[in-house]
């Protein structure tokens, strides 16, 4: 996903002409040979920086106790950007909720966590009192906060306007934190399910038919991420109070390959 | 326990899991972006709700009552009843009017709790084959009971007693049977048996041998009784005059012994032993038929004439009704069919020089031990065309006891003295001088009751009627409706997403 960039004229890859992408950069030639709209990615000269972006909305409090599975987000989020940062890849740290919450800006590449060590602290009131989701305001708003082309996404993804191919970055990293209903559910047959976001309540029988409902939802929106991981994205979902480490060697050697 | 309490007792665990299934409610925080598919709200709207949820109990629930309804046994009361007349020959005993039968069908008509239930009789159906229930006109035990006994006696043989054909009822969903019998010999759930003749002690004879005595030249029938009958007579039966003749004393020798009689015919014949329990009793009659004990015989191959000229009853004869043939014989199918066309039999013997280990069936040798070669199954094999064979190698045609082998065949062979059952498929039984006649094919063969209608039981029987059968296709219905309901109700509450 991510390469250390080199001489702008040493070509990177080939890919499929996406509707976000400039059709300047299209390869004629190549269509014409091939009768697909590719365009052709070079390495930059100078350093590409990341922007990572934390979901603090309220229904990361699914994942864990009150409270702490937004702490699980943040400090997920502020380690990838420690890490980017160690490495030398200049990031922005950005948290967010219905809309940009706060940003950490541009911290210096360094191997040093002070810059990150807010993060690790439990929410601030107001980013406990956050509610809704919408990750598409946050991109846009860390597209004009900085040009890079990559995005490191922590979020629940519940966000329903939410779609992964349309990112106006052309390196994405999405990491999913995510607890299956069932989990919650137990063994009881009906459920009465109260949206952390919207506050709503809503009574679900929990019964053969719902959970095959429900898996299949899961499993659509699992199929987008699978989609665009097979169009070069990074994609990991971390289950509620498992290990993240796995996570942040497979996002290594992701940043590496 | 009484049954409709067992009854509720199967419905406990069923109220039990959907009582549970109640109990297990949950709030949790999530959000809906997983969980609200589109209209499933909307089309379940019209359900209750709690049936929404819980349709998959309920409908389970509604199954399992079908089920329990279903194996459970019927209430008591709650299946119909009917009264049985046996019509065995037991029922038959005693002066006329006073007959087990007689009082069957006045029972019929006079008692209270057998008023307007429908009435059978359970008798040997002349077509043969197993006892038939046939029912019984209302009229019939009306004001003249005593002419219902007569109609019955005129269209029903009265032999034996086969208990099986009561389950005939069961299956037609009666579920209490009452059985008018002289004496109660049977036991079985849903049955009651009312006696007629208690204090009968039955008729108490019946034969216990018959038999040639070859030294003697005599036939030897020995019966046995309980109680000394009041009176006896011997008649034979004169195919010219159609009817039985009394018979000459010169005719027979008797020999009284302990307990019974034996009697000594010298002449082959069908005769009649009427038996008079008491006086002013009607007779009660056992017929047997005594053939020649010489059969006709021939012989096919070396060794099998040799046998037949062992066994002085066998009658060289061009039509044999014996025949002995050396296997393998590739012209023994024609003369096979033609002897078993008379009602004889066909004998094989297999010589073989091949030793063997095996003994021979005991039944054929009188439980002597007789080495045999490898026996082949008759019917089977290169010697179908034989009823039955041997397979003789070098130490069974060694074996001084070899002819027991062959005389048991022969015993076995021979036609029976009489029958105690209706042979199935069989004509009709002719009644001939108040004796029943079958045919076979030595002529008239007399049918007599078993042995078992002349003797007290010693224990009621246990029989397996089986549960009074529910019609069970109503509830296979129910659960079908059911099972479709509970399918209709998952795709709705599935909606369309699960159409996708």
């Amino acid at each position: 996903m991510f390469r250390r960039s080199g001489s702008s004229f040493d070509l990177k890859s080939v890919r499929d002409w996406q509707l976000s992408d400039d059709p300047r950069r299209i390869d004629w030639r190549l269509a014409a040979r091939s009768g697909r709209l590719c365009v052709k990615e070079f390495y930059e000269e100078e350093s590409d920086g990341a922007a990572v972006l934390v979901d603090l909305s309220s229904s990361l409090g699914i994942l864990d106790e009150p409270g702490q599975g937004i702490l699980a987000a943040r400090q997920v989020g502020a380690t990838l950007a420690w890490m980017l940062s160690a490495l030398g890849i200049p990031s922005l740290l950005m948290t967010f909720a219905e809309r940009p919450l706060h940003i950490l800006a541009r911290p210096r590449p360094s191997p040093a966590t002070s810059a990150f060590e807010a993060f690790f602290s439990p929410p601030t009131e107001e980013e406990a009192l956050a509610r809704g989701t919408n990750i598409g305001l946050a991109i846009a708003e860390a597209r004009k906060a900085c040009r890079w082309r990559r995005l490191v996404l922590v979020s629940d993804f519940f966000d329903p306007r939410f779609q992964a191919g349309r990112s106006p970055f052309s390196r994405n990293a999405w990491i999913r934190l995510y607890r299956p209903l069932g989990e919650a559910a137990g063994d009881a047959s009906e459920l009465l399910v109260r949206d952390p976001e919207s506050g709503a309540a809503l009574r679900q029988p929990w019964d053969g038919a719902a959970r095959i409902a429900y898996r299949e939802r899961e499993a659509r929106l699992e199929a987008d991420f699978r989609d665009a991981q097979r169009r070069g994205a990074y994609y990991s979902c971390l289950r509620a109070r498992e290990d993240p480490r796995g996570l942040y060697w497979s996002f290594l050697e992701a940043l590496h390959a | 326990m009484p049954e409709p309490l067992l009854l509720l007792g199967l419905l406990l665990p069923v109220a039990a899991l959907l009582f549970l299934n109640l109990r297990t409610f949950r709030r949790v925080d999530y959000p809906h972006h997983l969980l609200q598919p589109e209209g499933r709200k909307a089309r379940t709207a019209f359900l209750f709700g709690a049936f929404r949820t819980h349709s998959d109990i309920l409908f389970d629930a509604f199954f399992a009552l079908c089920l329990a309804w279903a194996l459970s046994p019927l209430p008591p009361g709650s299946a119909g009843e009917a009264a049985v007349v046996d019509a065995s020959a037991s029922m038959l005993v005693g002066k006329p009017g006073k007959r087990a039968l007689d009082r069957a069908m006045e029972r019929l008509g006079s008692d209270p709790a057998l008023k307007g239930v429908p009435a059978f009789v359970l008798g040997s159906d002349p077509a043969g084959g197993p006892s038939r229930l046939t029912g019984i006109r209302p009229s019939a035990t009306g004001s003249d009971p005593g002419q219902g006994a007569r109609e019955i006696e005129s269209s029903i043989p009265f032999l034996g007693l086969d208990p099986q054909g009561l389950s005939g009822l069961a299956s037609r969903g009666y579920g209490k049977i009452f059985l008018l019998t002289d004496r109660a010999s049977l036991r079985a759930r849903g049955l009651e048996s009312i006696e007629l003749a208690p204090d009968e002690e039955g008729l108490g004879v019946y034969f216990s041998r018959l038999a040639w005595e070859g030294e003697a030249k005599v036939f030897e029938v020995s019966f046995s009784y309980a109680a000394e009958p009041e009176d006896l007579r011997l008649s034979v039966y004169s195919p010219t005059a159609g009817v039985f003749l009394a018979l000459k004393p010169e005719a027979l020798e008797i020999e009284p012994f302990r307990g019974g009689w034996v009697f000594r015919f010298q002449k082959s014949g069908i005769y009649r032993l009427d038996i008079v329990r008491r006086p002013g009793e009607a007779a009660t009659s056992l017929a047997f038929r005594l053939l020649d004990p010489g059969r006709p015989a021939a012989a096919r191959g070396d060794f099998s004439s040799l046998v037949a000229r062992a066994f002085p009853l066998l009658v060289p004869a061009s039509r044999p009704q014996v025949l002995l043939a050396d296997l393998p014989d590739p012209g023994l199918p024609r003369q096979a069919r033609e002897a078993r066309a008379r009602g004889g039999i066909v004998l094989g013997t297999w010589l073989t020089d091949r030793g063997s280990d095996l003994y021979l069936d005991p039944r054929l040798t009188g439980a002597r031990p007789i080495l045999s070669g490898l026996p082949p199954r008759a019917g089977t094999g290169p010697g179908r065309e034989v009823d039955l064979s041997l397979t003789l190698g070098p130490e069974a045609l060694a074996n001084e006891d070899l002819p027991l082998a062959y005389d048991g065949m022969l015993q076995s062979s021979l036609p029976p003295p009489f029958l105690t059952g209706i042979p199935q498929g069989g004509k009709r039984l002719r009644p001939i001088d108040g004796i029943l006649f079958a045919e076979d094919a030595f002529g008239l063969l007399p049918v007599n009751p078993p042995a078992s209608e002349f003797f007290l039981p010693q224990a009621a029987m246990d029989l397996g009627l089986g549960l009074p059968e529910r019609r069970r296709w109503p509830w296979a219905l129910l659960m079908a409706l059911g099972a479709a309901a509970k399918l209709l109700a998952n795709r709705a509450f599935k909606g369309r997403h699960h159409r996708a």
